[in-house]
Formats: C-alpha cells, structure tokens, sequence
C-alpha cells in the first residue's frame, strides 16, 4: 500500500527519545521527522494505535520536544526500506504551540544546515 | 559557504545526519588536538572512515582488492574511527564536496579500499547513539557507585596538625579488628585521644564476643576492620570480610571501615556487597623500619580520626571538622585543581567525591543530581557545617521531574551553567534554604549531554557566589575522565576478545598512517 504523506519527511537522522505508553516508560531513537510525524526506532514496538506520548531533546541546544503522538504504522524490522528498523510511525496530535514552535526550528535549522553544503555545490560549479 | 565549525557547536552525530541527508558525494575532515580523522560518503552512504587510532590499519587496506575478510575488518575499522570520533568535544570540522569518487585519499590509494555500496548511515546512527547511552550509562554507575567506597585520603603531615578532629560527646564506641597489634595500638589511642570509646579485638572470634556485649549499650557503633587478616580456616588472607558477614550475621547496626594494604576491583565489589562504604589503605613502604612505620600509622590513625568525624553517623548536625570554608585564595586553589585533575586521570572510584571537594572550595553548600529519565535526582553533597552522611541523606531524598521553562532543565537543554537569581523557586524544598540569595547550577556534560547537574550556593552566610570558573572547567574535566574511563573499559573489553589470528596476514603490515593528510 502506498504512504500516503502530507509532510516532507527529515532523515536519516538520530534523536534520543523517553516515550510513555499509559505508565510504562521507556527510550527509543526518532529516526525521521516531519511536522506530521515520526519514526521511533525501538525493540519491542508498541501496538498500533497505541497514544505515545513522546519527549525528545532537540540537537542544537533548540529545547525539549514533548508531543502527544499515535501508533499509525508498525515495522518488526529486517524488512525494506522504512521497514528495516524495528519500530513505530507516529502521527503527532495535539501539538501544543511550543512545540510546533521547537519542530518548525529543528526542521528549519536541519534544512538549513544541509543546504549550506547545496549552495557550496552550486559555487562549485 | 561549506558546511565546517567547530565541534563545540555541532557534535559529530548531528553532523553525519547531515550529511547523509544531503545524499552528497565528499570528504568530512575532523581535527581536534589529540584525534584526527575523516569520513568519505558517496550520495550520502559512508564509504570509509579513519581517525587516529585506526589510520595504521585502514592504511593496510589501501590499494587491496577487499575479499571477504578485508571487507569485515574495514567496516569494524570504520566502525571504530567513528566511534572515536563521535567521541571527539573539541576540534574543527569541515564537508567537502567531491565531484566523483576520488581514487587518492591523502597519500592513500583510495580506488580498491572503499566499501563499494557503504553503509546505510541510518544504521550507523542508530548504532552509534546507542553506543553513547550505554556508555553514558556506565558513567551514571560510575558516579552512581563512586561514593560508595571511598577512599579515606591520607594527608601531608602539615595538613594533620591542623585537623585534630574531636569526637567527643559523639556518643561513638567504635571497635578497632586487626591482627597486627602496632596498628590496633595506635589508631585506638588516637581515637581514644579524640573522644571515642574504643574497644579492640585481634581476630574474628574476639570481634564477635567484644561485638556481642557492645550491641546493647553503644549507642552509635563503628567497626574499622583490616581485611587482609588469616580467615579461620587459615587458608585465605581476607578474614577481614570473613567477620563482616559473620557479624552483619549477628544483627544490628553498624558501619564499616575498612583497612587495607591493597585491594583487587573483585575485593572492593565484595566490600560493596558487604555494604562497606569506606577504606583506608595502610601504610607499607616503610614496614620495614619501626620508627618511620611508627610515624605513618600514627598519620593513617589521625586521617582515620577525621574521616570518622565526617561520617560518624550521629554526628547529624554537628559542624563537619574536616570541610573548611571556601577559600578562594587564587594560587592555593589553582594548586588544589590541579592536583585534583591529575587525580582524574583515573577515576575508577571518587569522582562524585572529588568533584563535591572542590565545589567546597568556593562555595558552602554543593548538591549532585544526576540527570536521568527526564528527572533530576540528588545523588550527594557537601555543605559547610554539617556532617557529609546529613547531607546525603537529604540530596538523597530529593528526586523531581525535568520541566521546561525551570533552571535545571534549562541547565540540561541548553548544557550551560545557569545563574538562577533570588525569588525564582527550586524544586528542592528538601534543602534546608538557609540565608542563600543566588544559587548556580552547572552540567556535568558527557559525550554532550548533561549527565549530571551541580546545584551551588551560600546557605551559612548568603553571601554573593564568587566567580565560579575554575569549578567549571572541572567538570569539564571530570566530564571527559567519565568519558575515557568509559572508553578504557571498552577497549579493555575488545582486548580481551581480540585475536591476531583473526587479522591474518593483515597484521604482519601494520604502519602508521602518519603523512595520510
């Protein structure tokens, strides 16, 4: 079936995460992100649907990312592709305004950064 | 505008995403002043990697068709550099476009020697990410354990005259086990001398009896213990732990010091388990002269004679003799730090310790949190006044969630210190406020993330915090010595597992990589 994605997604990058599913918590890894979602890379992913509250310090010194997310997708990994990791897509809901702040700067920034190495091809040429 | 800095800005993790992002063909240099290295990509897949520790072996690759074995030893070798370099807190970097693959890479032949499809950087990541946690993980066991078993420091004898502890009217009967009747002769009378009851024993079976009839009317019991006495089957030589456990076997309370020439890493985690929290090491050197052995013993005697003034655990409020109040006399101190950061050069046990120790030095009162989970929570303290067991018990307590917009999580997000100004509250009511006006909080950083959080301020006096800059380079240092201790056990850890048989004919080349750049 195909992805059906409204927002470009940023990866491969690495964010260490605490995420608590009810009173459980535990750590994994974002692996993309995109204003929409994101994928945690973890053992033993949580079932789909699942409400994921996620907490994740943003590279940069930018801040703590803290967003209310659902299980939308789930991989067991060695699959293909996004498949290959273990772990889940969230769809982040109930984003409050600071944190659509924080994921408007970290994208940014990243963008950012990966175009300086763009502008210096174009010189290049 | 290439993409170059300086690692204190970006760390080498977030520079890789970046890169792999860009699925650009080039080179990524890293210097800093002891590690060297780089990383080739092609469209944004690592193809090969070196740093310092690795140039000599990725070096005998060069212009080899990789078969099989060489292709597995090129990975672990680029598997490795980047582990060093990720390492790296200091240095330059810089990513430079490359038109198509090049086939020379600094002297090196780099047409054969690149991992023809990469690696998936996404996997590199994550690998490399986890690799920081666990040993970010050691390191919160290391600071976690380290003041579990500290060592009592012996000092100069200038330094003993002027710290002739009294534990009078401490109410602390304390009985002194060793088989060695110099030993037990002079650290009683000293400890007699500074108020104690004192109770002696030469052996397990008299510790037991003399044990026994104290459990009723000492009201606040210690035992100093030597560990290398004959066990009573006379086949061992640490009998010492022997009657620990036959008298934690009888009941009751009381804490353990213990005395030692030497103790291996499995002795001092028995002692652990044994729930000792300190040990002394004896003098030996000068055994062999009576007076100089004299003289040192009666100088353990006096450094065990404020050790327990510290750690006497009804000493509860009473001032702690042996913590002084801040001095900030520049050139006494900057001798202090830096025997102090040569002492962490290996940091197998104290760094908690030894980082409380030089807070003391500029400020009344210093508490450690270690930053774990989101939370904050106390770990120890020092503070001018008051026993060192009183204020762990009160660090101890406090535990709080990291919240955004408070100073300590300030201080964990932005990885700076914080001054955080009279008025704004602290989640740590459990510590007595005092008359403290300004309070600091520093980070204790490791591999770029706050490990630990040091909470400084004036409770005594409410005087204004003096410059604090020598404390904070410090914990820098302290921060990298957690690094490197991590790092050496790690290392220690591939030795052993390492084989030359494994390399193959690889090994009979080995040749640094000196004029690679």
């Amino acid at each position: 079936m195909k992805e059906k994605r409204n927002h470009a997604r940023l990866g491969p990058l690495v964010i260490k995460t605490a995420f608590s599913c009810g009173a459980e918590r535990r750590q994994g890894y974002l692996t993309n992100v995109s204003q929409g979602g994101a994928f945690l890379a973890v053992d033993d992913p949580p079932a789909l649907g699942t409400d994921v509250e996620i907490r994740a310090s943003l590279p940069w010194r930018l801040g703590e990312l803290r967003a209310r997310t659902r299980v939308a997708w789930r991989s067991e990994g060695g699959g293909e592709g996004q498949k290959k990791l273990s772990g889940v897509g969230l769809a982040f809901h109930e984003l409050s305004p600071e944190a659509h702040r924080l994921l408007d700067a970290y994208l940014k920034r990243f963008t950012e950064l990966a175009a300086r190495i763009e502008e210096h091809e174009q010189i290049e040429k | 505008m290439a993409l170059n800095g300086r690692l204190e800005d970006m760390n080498l993790l977030e520079i890789l995403q970046i890169v792999a992002f860009s699925k650009k063909t080039g080179t990524l240099d890293v210097r800093g002043a002891r590690v060297n290295g780089s990383v080739l990509f092609r469209s944004g897949r690592l193809l090969c990697a070196f740093s310092t520790s690795t140039a000599a072996a990725v070096r005998v690759l060069a212009g080899k068709s990789l078969d099989p074995g060489a292709r597995a030893l090129l990975e672990s070798q680029i598997r490795t550099s980047l582990q060093e370099l990720v390492s790296m807190r200091e240095g330059r970097f810089e990513f430079r476009l490359c038109p198509a693959l090049p086939v020379q890479w600094g002297d090196l032949d780099a047409s054969n020697f690149l991992l023809e499809e990469g690696l998936d950087p996404q996997e590199i990541l994550l690998e490399l990410a986890r690799e920081l946690d666990e040993a970010r993980r050691d390191s919160t066991r290391l600071l976690e354990t380290a003041d579990v078993l500290d060592e009592v420091e012996p000092r100069s004898h200038a330094g003993d005259s002027s710290a002739e502890a009294s534990l009078a009217g401490s109410g602390l009967t304390v009985l002194v086990v060793d088989d060695e009747p110099l030993v037990v002769q002079i650290v009683s009378q000293e400890l007699d001398d500074a108020g104690c009851d004192v109770e002696t024993a030469s052996g397990a079976e008299e510790a037991i009896q003399v044990l026994s009839t104290l459990a009723n009317r000492a009201s606040s019991l210690f035992v100093l213990i030597d560990v290398g006495m004959p066990t009573s089957d006379g086949e061992g030589f640490d009998g010492g732990f022997e009657v620990i456990e036959r008298l934690r076997g009888m009941g009751g309370t009381f804490s353990v010091l213990l005395m030692a020439e030497s103790l291996s890493s499995e002795a001092r985690a028995r002692a652990r388990t044994l729930g000792v929290k300190r040990i002394a090491f004896k003098p030996t050197l000068t055994k062999l002269d009576p007076d100089e052995y004299g003289a040192d013993l009666r100088s353990f005697a006096r450094a065990l004679r404020r050790e327990l003034s510290e750690i006497a655990p009804d000493a509860g409020e009473r001032p702690d003799s042996a913590s002084s109040a801040p001095n900030l006399n520049h050139d006494a101190i900057f001798e202090f730090l830096k025997t102090m950061t040569d002492r962490l050069s290996s940091p197998t046990s104290g760094i908690t310790r030894m980082i409380l120790r030089v807070a003391s030095k500029y400020v009344e009162r210093a508490v450690l949190f270690l930053v774990k989970d989101g939370r904050a929570c106390g770990l120890a303290g020092a503070q001018l006044g008051r026993a060192e067991a009183a204020v762990l018990k009160e660090a101890r307590a406090i535990s709080f969630e990291l919240q955004e917009a408070h100073p300590f999580a300030e201080v964990v997000y932005s990885r700076s210190p914080v001054r955080v100004a009279e008025g704004r509250e602290l989640p740590i009511a459990g510590l007595e406020p005092g008359r403290s006006r300004e309070r600091a909080l520093f980070p204790l950083l490791h591999n770029h993330e706050v490990l630990a959080v040091l909470y400084c301020d004036n409770p005594a006096t409410g005087a204004p915090l003096p410059k604090l800059a020598g404390l904070q380079l410090f914990l820098v240092q302290a921060g990298m010595a957690l690094e490197n201790a991590s790092l050496h056990r790690k290392l220690r850890a591939m030795e052993s597992g390492y084989s030359l048989e494994d390399q193959g004919p690889l090994t009979q080349e080995l040749t640094p990589l000196r004029d690679a750049r």
